[in-house]
């Protein structure tokens, strides 16, 4: 089977290679400045981290494109089941960078209010669910969730996020059949970024791509050229359209790169070349935006100083209110599951209250 | 008030850094989330950054310390009006945009900018230090040019100039790979350039650091499992003799238990007499091979405050009662060249020794077993012994540990000889 061919919008000197974008100027420039928030506050996410001050972090560089121009495809109502890195969804769909930083620091005012791993991102606010270490979990969720809306004759759309790696795993092929049996509105979006941790994708799966897989299963998978932001969003726009109108599921492989290790935890010089990383540096997503967006006419190098001083002083609020903020109160530990504390629950705070006072 | 900098947990579970690279210097200006030293960890080698903005204070460790978790490492003066500005990054520049998992060090970080370190109320940086003990020269005898008595590279030249050749004893170089200063914890670097196999740990299915629990109690071992190359060879000795002169030997205050081991004790000096590279300690920062003089036998003492190495001193020679007797009242002060574990009668088929780094080699004892044994087509009844040794692999190859171990085999099999000195 031939390998499919790569979807393209800009080449990598951002170049325009097919259509023009049915995006304008303001959107566009949503998707710049949600893009280059994602890549300021990795950076400045994994210093924090190497200081002390937040415990975990996986940052997303080299990958932003694939999350903000899949998420710019989106509707409000539309419902995001992330695997890792779709912080630049969240940061398209309007969260705040103060949530951001309060849940990182497991803060009372966070939503879960300490109780996720950090760096793993959810609010309601955005129809988002949590970020999800367990492999392609989310998948058969945005399926069912998806088929649930189908069901009830909402146009909601579900898009299911998952790695390279997920693939590999029985929920994956579980969501993938239950999608192409029922005709669900659900996209998947998977980020192919070369690295399942220390696995590389070669090793993954004996196919040509990954999104032939969504052949055998009954519908379309498309091979998207994932540091492309505007084909990431015309190849989700045209998917999201599919499943809104009723005609079933999309598979896209983004194809991108994980540029730094896959999390604080890992150094990834241990079992990859510096010069494949290299490569990949040279196919820069927000390099590639920017140069389009200035041979456009959309934007001038000082626009981008402007958006990246905006962005700065976000950040810097927002980290000033995360590290003032509380901890969560100790009750709250056994709070929010059960409508009231149940009392073997009561019992046990009473214990630990009374160990903690001895 | 100062920041006193914490070193912080940089992976999951991480217990202790090595410091590799000092980038600032004490005195130096420092930005917040301006890079300030890279510090090796069992995980990765990470670049610290600056909490707060100031002055660098005090640098607490030189490079190849290993600094635990949470000990305070740097002492940073906050000031709210130092003229480095947090450099706002230029990662989303039209012109420079690239991501950059590693930034390039900062230009503080070259020569003329290195720590100053007062440990000992000398100021010198960790390049100077080391460039002194690689060539034996005592740091306190350089006369400093710098600023307060800053020792720099080329106060040492000029010392080491006037110094008459000869008087200084040098150490021995070590090889750039492994000029690590003098780090004694287990996440030392390897010494070797050895690439370490990928762990799959997408497939695994649970990751456990490694616990504070599992490392403290023997340093030395995890040191040794960590350096050495442990490869173990076992022998199968019949111990009829043994076993009979053991019980002719006995007496009220010597158990057969410590009778078998000194048995053994003996029979290994004996056989380290003749391989002497056996009776040998690892260098690890020169890699040099030092054989020892003295026979000293270790023995690996179960008591009820844990195991004790208890040194049976020239153990080559000596008789039997006497290191039965010497093990028996808790050994000499002598420093081990060769450990082996006492015999409790309970013993496996083969145990591992686990070499007490820095040494060469080790030994195990199995237990005395009932067998039946081939003896010239007929079967009979005997008695054997299991021993194992295990050897620094790096230095000692399979040939020369199983002639070691062919040797204490003979001696044993017949051990009256050794009764006596």
């Amino acid at each position: 089977m031939a390998v499919a061919d790569l979807e393209q919008r800009l080449d990598p000197q951002g170049e325009p290679t097919g259509d023009p974008p049915s995006l304008d100027e303001d959107e566009l420039l949503r998707i710049y400045r949600a893009m280059a928030a994602t890549r300021r506050v990795d950076e400045r996410c994994m210093k924090l981290q190497r200081q002390g001050r937040i415990g975990f972090y996986g940052a997303s560089t080299g990958e932003e494109a694939a999350a903000v121009g899949s998420a710019a495809a989106l509707d409000e109502e539309d419902w995001v089941f992330p695997a890792l890195r779709q912080g630049g969804v969240m940061l398209y769909r309007g969260w705040s960078l103060e949530k951001w930083f309060h849940h990182l620091f497991g803060n009372e005012e966070a939503a879960e209010k300490g109780r996720s791993m950090p760096c793993h991102f959810s609010d309601r606010d955005v129809n988002q669910v949590s970020w999800s270490s367990c492999m392609a979990t989310q998948l058969p969720h945005a399926v069912g969730m998806a088929y649930a809306a189908d069901y009830q004759g909402d146009d909601t759309v579900a898009a299911a996020y998952l790695g390279d790696g997920a693939t590999s795993e029985g929920d994956f092929h579980t969501a993938m059949n239950f999608a192409g049996v029922w005709d669900a509105p659900v996209v998947f979006i998977c980020n192919n970024n070369h690295w399942a941790i220390s696995v590389p994708s070669e090793k993954q799966t004996a196919s040509e791509t990954f999104a032939q897989k969504a052949e055998a299963y009954g519908f379309e998978g498309h091979r998207v050229d994932g540091n492309d932001v505007l084909a990431m969003y015309e190849a989700t726009r045209e998917a999201v359209e599919k499943a809104r109108r009723g005609e079933g599921p999309t598979m896209i492989e983004a194809v991108t790169y994980r540029i730094r290790g896959h999390s604080t935890s890992d150094d990834p010089s241990r079992y990859r070349d510096e010069e494949e990383v290299e490569d990949w540096r040279r196919k820069d997503p927000l390099h590639r935006y920017q140069k389009y967006l200035v041979m456009q006419d959309v934007a001038a190098p000082d626009d981008f100083e402007a958006i990246h001083e905006e962005i700065e002083a976000e950040i810097e609020e927002a980290l000033a209110a995360a590290e003032e903020g509380s901890p969560p109160d100790l009750e709250s530990t056994v709070e929010d599951v059960y409508d009231e504390v149940p009392p073997h629950l009561a019992d046990q705070m009473a214990a630990l209250k009374n160990q903690l006072e001895e | 008030m100062a920041f006193d900098f914490e070193l912080p947990d940089v992976g999951e579970g991480i217990h202790e850094g090595e410091i590799v690279n000092w980038l600032v210097g004490e005195g130096d200006p420092v930005a917040e989330d301006e890079d300030i030293v890279e510090v090796m960890t069992d995980k990765a080698t990470v670049q610290i950054s600056a909490p707060v903005a100031g002055t660098i204070a005090e640098l607490r460790f030189d490079e190849g310390d290993v600094v635990e978790v949470g000990e305070i490492f740097v002492v940073i003066e906050p000031s709210g009006d130092v003229d480095t500005e947090p450099q706002p990054s230029d990662e989303t520049e039209p012109e420079t945009a690239r991501a950059d998992p590693e930034p390039a060090p900062s230009p503080t970080g070259t020569n003329g900018h290195q720590p100053q370190r007062t440990p000992e109320g000398i100021l010198a940086p960790p390049s100077v230090r080391i460039e002194a003990r690689k060539r034996g020269i005592d740091i306190a005898d350089v006369e400093g040019t710098g600023p307060a008595g800053r020792i720099s590279m080329e106060d040492l030249e000029a010392h080491a100039s006037t110094e008459p050749a000869g008087e200084a004893t040098p150490e021995p170089t070590a090889e750039p790979t492994s000029a690590t200063g003098g780090a004694g914890g287990v996440a030392q670097a390897l010494p070797y350039d050895i690439e370490p196999g990928s762990v799959d740990r997408e497939t695994a299915r649970a990751v456990e650091p490694i616990q504070a629990a599992t490392v403290s109690p023997s340093a030395h071992a995890a040191r040794a499992t960590s350096l050495q190359s442990h490869f173990t060879h076992a022998v199968q000795i019949d111990a009829d003799e043994l076993v009979e002169d053991v019980q002719a030997a006995g007496q009220e205050d010597l158990g057969e238990d410590t009778l078998v081991t000194a048995f053994v004790v003996k029979a290994i000096a004996r056989g380290l007499q003749d391989h002497e590279r056996c009776n040998a300690w690892v260098d690890e920062d020169s890699r040099d091979l030092v054989v020892a003089d003295p026979i000293n036998v270790g023995v690996a003492t179960p008591t009820e405050d844990g195991l004790e190495l208890r040194t049976v001193a020239d153990a080559d020679e000596r008789g039997v009662l006497s290191i039965a007797g010497t093990i028996a009242d808790g050994g000499d002060d002598a420093e081990a060249t060769f450990t082996v574990t006492s015999y409790e009668g309970n013993g496996g088929l083969v145990a591992t020794p686990i070499l007490v780094h820095p040494q060469m080699a080790g030994a195990s004892i199995g237990r005395i077993r009932d067998v039946a044994r081939l003896d010239e087509g007929d079967v009979v009844p005997g008695k054997q012994l299991s021993l194992a040794f295990t050897f620094d692999h790096r230095y000692i190859d399979g040939y020369d540990g199983a002639l070691l171990a062919d040797d204490v085999e003979e001696l044993l099999s017949s051990p009256g000889s050794m009764l006596l000195g």
